[in-house]
């Protein structure tokens, strides 16, 4: 159990956007910065490092380099680490037991994505990177279709018609953007309606464009240490309270599945419930950032999470449970919906806004109040994926 | 002008709408089309590996597991289901199966977008997702009832490699 052994000091978060002026370089060097002042620390108190990212290796190639290279660390220990969507919040996991189990004090993990150099728009093309065999039995799958076949699943166990399905899941986006358009560093900050997400053109049916999460440049950072330790460093840290992962076994594609839920977010929820001492998740938990790739993922995100009930996540979200005054805000800062998704650093964001949440300096979004936030990510295809889910707490228990 | 399609299943009714000649053309490299992006990424075929999983890939031939019997398709190492690692080759080209689930793709590469594909369930067991073929926009339904035929995946002009593979063809109704 890892609750309350390890604290956050400090993090940073970039402006995430259309960074054509910013190289993946730059990008790291300002959430590392606003990290280190944030923390009142210097670079050679970082013991260890930790970088989350995927596609951009910054000419140095699969390794902890793009990241010691670019900040001139010292030759401490770097590792880089990978999986898929969940891969900032992998960076915290090493980052965190690593001061925990004493073989550092302080520790630095740090998300960054280049996106928009890759000139896609969504992900890059991914048959050319699930290896050579995907491309002779795969059909030419993207992030959207994945998900898409989720909401048709979902549509017809719970007999909404498609249209009555997509205005479920208009309100889920339209939300988000509300929030969004709150947030100076978010990346898309227009309100949209709910007839204006209908009225988008289709991506994959049945989801359309602003059913779809952005595609930006980003980088987002943490310093962690001791729970012990972290008071003298901060009079407000933030505590971990839980950190865990869950990978399928290929189950749900292959043989069982209802097509309706993603089994990996309800496996590492519940095990993060445990490890925080959470016993009724609708209760206890004060706000939310899950993983919004695309707005069926946040629906029935909410009922693997335990916060809605089966097939009752829309009547929640209808009812403004979710909303930024609602009972668990979630996506206050905009979700990836505003942010968009630079992979390696949407863990991380979406730390850094429950982080400021509870520090009560989430300006004009902040709720009243919070003392304990939960994250996920959610990464892959829903029946073959990987989930992290993450719980945080100001106060230490 | 309008091309009439291939056979259709169950009872080799024919398409009454015809191919449009667009596809037809698209398909026989009559006209240019442009993919986008993610058409550009055509990776070289690995003909060892086509040659290692030869059965899998060219005859659709998964594994059942020899302890609980459940089929999986692609063949796998360990059963999905009980974890046994005592495998025997199961066909799934002979099965019919029920759309589980679906999409109509208008951002993947697709010679004739949008791109149809889905999860597919087999009768008897084992869940994959193919391409779906001989079937338009709008037709597709869950639990439609498919069975799979040996067609054309993609065309590495450059190489000269025209890859094959298995797609599911919808009792459109």
């Amino acid at each position: 159990m890892i609750r309350d052994k390890v604290a956050i000091i400090g993090m940073g978060c970039t402006k995430f956007g259309e960074r054509w002026d910013c190289g993946y370089e730059d990008l790291a060097v300002e959430a590392y910065n606003e990290a280190l002042k944030d923390a009142g620390i210097e670079k050679e108190d970082i013991q260890a490092a930790w970088l989350g990212t995927c596609f951009d290796e910054g000419m140095t190639g699969k390794s902890a380099l793009p990241l010691s290279t670019t900040l001139k660390l010292p030759f401490i220990p770097v590792t880089r680490v990978e999986n898929f969507c969940a891969t900032g919040s992998e960076a915290l996991r090493g980052a965190t037991y690593a001061v925990a189990s004493g073989a550092c004090d302080v520790a630095l993990a740090l998300g960054v994505e280049k996106l928009k150099d890759t000139g896609y728009g969504g992900l890059p093309e991914f048959g050319t990177l699930l290896g050579t065999k995907n491309r002779l039995v795969y059909p030419n799958i993207t992030a959207p279709g994945a998900f898409a076949m989720m909401a048709t699943r979902y549509f017809d166990r719970y007999n909404l018609d498609p249209e009555d399905g997509r205005k479920t899941l208009a309100r889920v986006s339209a939300k988000s953007h509300h929030n969004g358009s709150l947030n100076s560093k978010a990346h898309l900050r227009r309100e949209v309606t709910i007839e204006d997400v209908l009225k988008a053109p289709i991506i994959a049916w049945p989801l359309g464009l602003y059913d779809c999460c952005g595609v930006s440049d980003g980088a987002a950072a943490a310093i962690v240490v001791r729970a012990e330790d972290a008071k003298k460093y901060r009079d407000d840290p933030v505590y971990i309270k839980a950190l865990q992962v869950a990978a399928s076994p290929g189950e749900e594609l292959l043989y069982k599945w209802d097509g309706t839920h993603v089994e990996t977010t309800a496996r590492a929820a519940e095990r993060a419930y445990k490890e925080a001492g959470i016993e009724n998740p609708r209760e206890e938990i004060d706000l939310m950032e899950v993983h919004d790739c695309f707005s069926i993922t946040e629906l029935v995100t909410y009922e693997d999470l335990r916060i809605s009930k089966r097939g009752a996540a829309s009547e929640d979200a209808k009812a403004g449970f979710f909303d930024l005054d609602g009972e668990i805000p979630c996506q206050s800062d905009g979700g990836l919906k505003c942010f968009g998704h630079p992979i390696g650093a949407s863990g991380l964001r979406m730390i850094y806004e429950i982080y400021r949440q509870l520090q009560g300096k989430a300006d004009k979004r902040q709720i009243e109040d919070p003392r304990v936030g939960l994250t996920h990510n959610l990464g892959g295809f829903p029946p073959l994926s990987v989930a992290a889910v993450c719980m945080f707490g100001i106060d230490r228990g | 002008m309008l091309l009439t399609a291939r056979t259709r299943y169950p009872s080799e009714k024919v398409n009454k709408k015809g191919m449009p000649y667009e596809k037809y053309a698209a398909y026989r490299n009559l006209i240019p089309i442009e993919l986008g992006q993610r058409g550009e990424g055509i990776a070289p075929t690995a003909v060892s590996l086509l040659w290692r999983d030869r059965k899998e890939i060219m005859a659709l031939v998964g594994s059942k597991c020899k302890k609980c019997g459940t089929p999986q398709y692609p063949a796998q190492r360990v059963c999905v289901a009980c974890g046994s690692q005592d495998m025997e080759p199961y066909s799934f080209a002979d099965k019919t199966g029920k759309v589980f689930s679906y999409t109509e793709d208008h951002l993947a590469a697709s010679m004739s977008p949008p791109a149809i594909y889905g999860i597919i369930e087999f009768d008897g067991g084992g869940r994959f997702w193919f391409d779906v073929a001989d079937c338009e926009a709008g037709e597709l339904r869950v639990e439609m009832p498919v069975k799979m035929a040996f067609r054309r995946k993609y065309a590495d002009a450059e190489r000269g490699i025209y890859g094959y593979f298995w797609k599911a063809i919808p009792e459109v109704t």
